[in-house]
């Protein structure tokens, strides 16, 4: 207990003596245990994250493409729908006895960076995020007329909007379009809770506000009133088509039954996918990516730690008086080994721990930023297991690793005796 | 009762010799008493070096025996020779005798972490180890809290080898060792060192050996002896160096 003591303290008095290149080398691994965390992190966060975004949805239906993509751009608000699905052919589906409902998804325009979705009180009564939680209302409620909108949690908050703001929709999805739908501003009637999903950066409006303004309803007398009911115009504001929809089933057992005839409807190319098998499917896509990322973090890792292994042997020839000093007064040669891996040990665990605690800082600042780019929440929560095993292991390694310098400065100051021999 | 106290340390027919080449140290008997204090004088490369790593039983003789304050450092297993070196031995070194890292008084306690022995005879002195190393640097002329709170890189090369004396003898070794410590010092400043080591080390009660390859220091000590008298191997300039 006693050696270990004077063992560690000299270390620690030793490396602070030198904190110019000790402060290097614990700023470069911990770079490194940094990113192998972050690379680990946001996987994992990108995984609960995507799969809490829906929740109690059998199915999702959309034009023909391929299942990732409809998946992604319909829930996630990732890319862009390849084709519509036809007005009449969702009134099918809805009417479908298996169905239980429906929530119409209408893709394509844009607030200020903030995508707009055209949909209907089912989507507000129906949507389930983080394993069946029901969508909130910080304020207000829900649209009632042609012309009225509901925020997501972040829209309100990074555009400043409070209920009964009037707000401008822009065709397309750019941060600044060209084509602005000005001759029919939406009013704020609620704004949501915020839920960790891409819910909270959409502007919702009704269906038949989505076809108002891309028609040229407004120009007519009716729009002129003050307040239009979304269902007194719903035939005259009726839509060709939508982006697509999200189906609850009365029963899962009927899952397969109505998946096929979605996928074999012969009015038009459909297809109805499960999102969690879905949601499956594209894991298996980015596995290979996530794989290599993460190999390519332990071997920079790896090259930190070297760099630490090569300060420690340089440092070595100039404290080799030091070593004979400390063999003077009765330290062992054993000691002067421990000093080294002592070192190397101290080192590679005030990096490490300062490591993890840089990239859950970095996770709290990238938040919005990811949230608004790839469609989901970091939670940049305690430090977990994952993060434990890699301090552990680096600690271990740079242990393992030092055996290197810490043998070279045993054999040295074996030879050395109490006079440097240079 | 009546048993003589063992001599501070004793070679007898003792032969070193680096790797199996030609012994660069070759003494047939020498004996120091406890309480003496010992001159040895001999140019570089007359294996002075190689005389204090025996002693301090950092090197086991190729053949004979060392002994110190009675115990056989030839026959002990290294772990058993760093204890005793920790015990009985203060050592003061040329230069650079201090580890840069530590304060004053850091350097000065540290032997006491190696030894139990040391650590309660300074704590006979003092309610306290750095109050010992305290003590200790006051006489050396060390006092002061303006020196004190320097870096040890900061002091001349007369002021590390006094604190390099207060850490030889913390806890009173009964055997200090100086190998050239004033080889870096101006003649008058040589002689005063010289005073003040042996001053100290009487008050300590310590056997002294102190080596020089500068014989005119030899005055202040009761007895004096040159490598060329005791050490029978062939001398060359570079001998002891492989």
């Amino acid at each position: 207990m006693r050696a270990s003591a004077i063992l560690f303290s000299l270390a620690a008095k030793s490396l602070l003596n030198r904190r110019l290149t000790a402060g290097l080398t614990v700023l470069s691994v911990a770079v490194s245990v940094a990113l192998l965390i972050g690379v680990d992190r946001v996987r994992t966060e990108a995984r609960t994250s995507f799969t809490n975004t829906i929740s109690g949805a059998d199915l999702i239906v959309g034009a023909r493409s391929g299942p990732v993509n409809l998946l992604l751009y319909s829930v996630f608000r990732i890319g862009d729908a390849t084709n519509n699905i036809g007005w009449e052919s969702y009134q099918e589906i809805r009417s479908r006895p298996e169905v239980a409902w429906t929530i119409p998804i209408s893709l394509g325009d844009s607030h200020r960076g903030f995508r707009v979705m055209g949909t209907d009180d089912g989507y507000f009564a129906h949507y389930r995020f983080a394993r069946g939680r029901a969508l909130e209302f910080a304020d207000g409620g829900v649209f009632m007329n042609v012309n009225d909108a509901v925020l997501g949690a972040d829209v309100a908050e990074s555009l400043g909007y409070a209920v009964g703001e009037s707000i401008i929709v822009s065709h397309g999805i750019g941060d600044v379009s060209f084509e602005n739908h000005d001759e029919l501003p939406f009013k704020v009637t609620g704004i949501l809770a915020r839920t960790g999903t891409p819910v909270d950066r959409t502007v919702h409006v009704t269906l038949a506000g989505i076809e108002a303004i891309h028609s040229d309803w407004a120009t007519t007398p009716r729009a002129r009133e003050s307040v239009v009911a979304a269902e007194a115009v719903e035939e005259e504001l009726k839509p060709d088509a939508i982006t697509a929809c999200i189906v609850g089933l009365e029963s899962r057992l009927m899952l397969f039954g109505l998946q096929r005839f979605i996928n074999d409807y012969a009015a038009e190319p459909l297809m109805a996918i499960v999102p969690g098998v879905t949601l499956q499917q594209l894991w298996e896509l980015l596995g290979a990516a996530e794989a290599a990322l993460l190999v390519v973090s332990i071997l920079v890792v790896a090259a930190g730690l070297v760099g630490m292994l090569t300060t420690l042997l340089t440092s070595l020839a100039e404290r080799r008086r030091e070593m004979a000093v400390l063999r003077s007064m009765g330290a062992g040669a054993r000691l002067v080994f421990g000093l080294l891996l002592a070192e190397a040990v101290l080192l590679a665990a005030v990096a490490a721990l300062s490591g993890v605690v840089v990239v859950h800082l970095a996770m709290l600042a990238a938040r919005p930023l990811v949230l608004a780019n790839f469609g989901f929440y970091l939670h940049a929560g305690l430090p977990g297991g994952f993060d434990l095993i890699v301090v552990a292991a680096v600690t271990g390694a740079a242990g393992l690793l030092a055996t290197v310098p810490a043998w070279r400065a045993f054999r040295l100051s074996l030879a050395d005796g109490l006079t440097v021999r240079t | 009762m009546a048993t003589p106290d063992p001599p501070a340390f004793r070679l007898a027919q003792v032969e070193f010799a680096y790797g199996g080449g030609a012994p660069v140290v070759d003494i047939p008997e020498l004996e120091v008493a406890q309480g003496e204090r010992l001159f040895v004088e001999g140019p570089s490369g007359s294996g002075k070096s190689t005389l204090l790593c025996l002693v301090a039983g950092i090197l086991t003789p190729t053949s004979g025996t060392v002994d110190v304050l009675g115990e056989p450092v030839s026959a002990l297993g290294a772990a058993a020779r760093d204890r005793l070196r920790a015990e009985k031995i203060g050592f003061v070194f040329q230069m650079f005798n201090l580890l840069p890292y530590l304060s004053l008084v850091d350097n000065v306690v540290l032997p006491c972490h190696f030894s139990r022995t040391r650590a309660a005879v300074a704590l006979e002195n003092s309610a306290s180890l750095t109050d010992e190393a305290d003590r200790l640097l006051d006489r050396l002329g060390l006092g002061g809290n303006a020196l004190r709170g320097r870096r040890v890189t900061e002091l001349s090369i007369g002021q590390q080898q006094r604190v390099a004396v207060a850490r030889a003898l913390i806890g009173r070794p009964p055997l200090v060792v100086a190998d050239e410590p004033t080889s870096a010092m101006d003649a008058t400043a040589r002689l005063a060192f010289v005073e003040l080591l042996l001053e100290e080390c009487a008050l300590a009660g310590s056997t002294v050996v102190f080596v020089s390859h500068d014989p005119s220091l030899a005055t202040s000590f009761e007895r004096a002896v040159s490598m060329a008298e005791i050490n029978a191997a062939p001398q060359e300039g570079m001998a002891d160096a492989r």
